[in-house]
């Protein structure tokens, strides 16, 4: 059994000062980080930390894009074996090509959506490329390759292809974290695009998002697009948030839950763009609409 | 104890490195493993008394730092944990493998509740959704990966081992 304590009462007394002392260490820092401002020394520690390890979590993002190549070529080996090696070694100088072609292509195709939003909205943007994701379970986060020397600031909103995906978190020198709309701690304020009512938008635990604060007298249906409303100053007016997708009605009440599509995955966004102005000003509710 | 330290060091730099780069790619839902609580659960059951308050210390605030909570918070649960899991292990015994996992299986959920409940303190999480959601899962998935670390931890700890240690543990056989 373990010899604990009474044979070695020295380094035990020693490692029980030294517990001590990070406790008081950690007590201290939790109650410094709770109280200091963003620009306080923790967070700037983290946001540092951030900054540092973030060629890692692209490291990261690589495996992940490797795994689904392997995944893929998994479907591949219920064909004749002798027939794939032979094609393989005969096309693939031609493979690699078309594959990076591909890969070009695609790349376009997204930046061309995003140039769309962008020409949409009047936005003035900065195109990032995601270099990784959050690395625990508590948070919805994403890293983009830009950071405060690009201008990137903190709560600039930050949008998809399709709409908007989040709002920067915090900002390092090269890399800034984005956290999603759908992660817990997220919220925009928005309108239903059709019938003009106000709400909230919340992410939640289980990754969807929720339209809260809806008046209980306006009605709402499946596929209504939901706006941002521009209040609160968190996010410009008029960008899609996305669209509806189920309501629930309580059987003797007037609460609902409504449910909306976000616009992107995390898992599948590439690349996304930081928004640092919106040119068309406020009333651009009817860009949304060309775009919904 | 020196070539222990050495050692612990490195499988720690591992273990970061593993939850930068795999943890993020191997989520199931948004569940996610945390490959530095399960190590540091594990170094301090099978190398108790060798500086694990420092290993618990500077993992904790290295998982707060390159997370996004508030700092000192991982580090106060992983110290905690360190120092119950001590006498726990004396009390019950650690010699046979199913003691072990039933301890680390244990204190992985007791260090996410612990965390869950700070969180939840500090606004950042809601109960008890979030226990259903993130920590009862995220603690099993720390349970089955700490097993791989006590497995990992045994053959290249137990094969340099020169300090005080749960005297049983190089017994085991799997």
């Amino acid at each position: 059994m373990a010899q604990f304590g009474s044979k070695n009462k020295g380094p035990a007394i020693g490692s029980h000062v030294l517990l001590i002392v990070f406790l008081v260490v950690s007590i201290g820092c939790m109650s410094l980080y709770s109280n200091e401002g963003e620009d306080g020394g923790l967070h700037s520690m983290q946001r540092t930390v951030s900054g540092l390890v973030s060629p890692l979590k692209m490291a990261g993002s690589a495996v992940g894009s490797l795994g689904n190549g392997i995944m893929s070529s998994v479907d591949d080996i219920g064909a004749d074996a002798d027939t794939i090696s032979e094609l393989k070694k005969q096309n693939q100088e031609l493979r690699e090509m078309v594959s990076n072609l591909e890969e070009y292509r695609q790349e376009a195709q997204r930046l061309e959506e995003l140039q769309k939003i962008k020409d949409t909205y009047s936005l003035d943007t900065l195109t990032c490329r995601v270099i990784g994701q959050s690395t625990d379970a508590w948070n919805r986060m994403i890293t983009l390759d830009k950071g405060s020397a690009d201008g990137i600031e903190a709560g600039m909103p930050v949008m998809g292809s399709s709409g908007v995906v989040g709002q920067v978190q915090r900002v390092s020198s090269y890399s800034c974290d984005v956290r999603l709309l759908q992660d817990p701690n997220s919220g925009a304020a928005v309108k239903i695009q059709s019938s003009r009512a106000q709400g909230v938008v919340r992410g939640s635990l289980e990754g969807l998002l929720y339209l809260e604060d809806v008046s209980s007298d306006v009605s709402v249906k499946v596929g209504d697009v939901v706006v941002t409303s521009g209040l609160g100053g968190s996010y410009y007016a008029g960008l899609m948030v996305g669209t509806v997708v189920r309501v629930d009605q309580g059987a003797d009440t007037t609460e609902r839950t409504i449910v909306v599509a976000p616009n992107d995955a995390a898992q599948v966004m590439e690349e996304v763009m930081v928004v640092f102005s919106n040119d068309a000003g406020k009333s651009d509710d009817d860009t949304s609409s060309n775009q919904g | 104890m020196e070539q222990d330290s050495k050692l612990i060091g490195i499988m720690a730099l591992v273990a970061v490195a593993l939850q930068l780069i795999i943890a993020p790619n191997i989520q199931i839902m948004g569940v996610m493993p945390d490959f530095l609580v399960s190590f540091v659960l594990v170094v301090c059951l099978i190398r108790p008394l060798q500086n694990h308050y420092v290993l618990a210390f500077v993992m904790g605030m290295l998982s707060d730092l390159m997370g996004s909570g508030v700092v000192g918070t991982m580090a106060l649960c992983l110290l905690l944990s360190s120092f119950f899991m001590r006498f726990v292990a004396e009390a019950i015994g650690s010699d046979n493998p199913v003691s072990a996992f039933a301890i680390l299986a244990g204190f992985s959920l007791l260090v996410l509740l612990a965390y869950s409940f700070f969180l939840s303190g500090a606004g950042l999480l809601q109960l008890p959704a979030g226990l259903v959601f993130y920590t009862l899962p995220c603690a099993v998935y720390d349970a089955l990966l700490s097993i791989i670390w006590f497995v990992v931890g045994n053959k290249i700890l137990g094969a340099h081992h020169s300090g005080p240690t749960i005297s049983t543990m190089p017994n085991l056989r799997f």
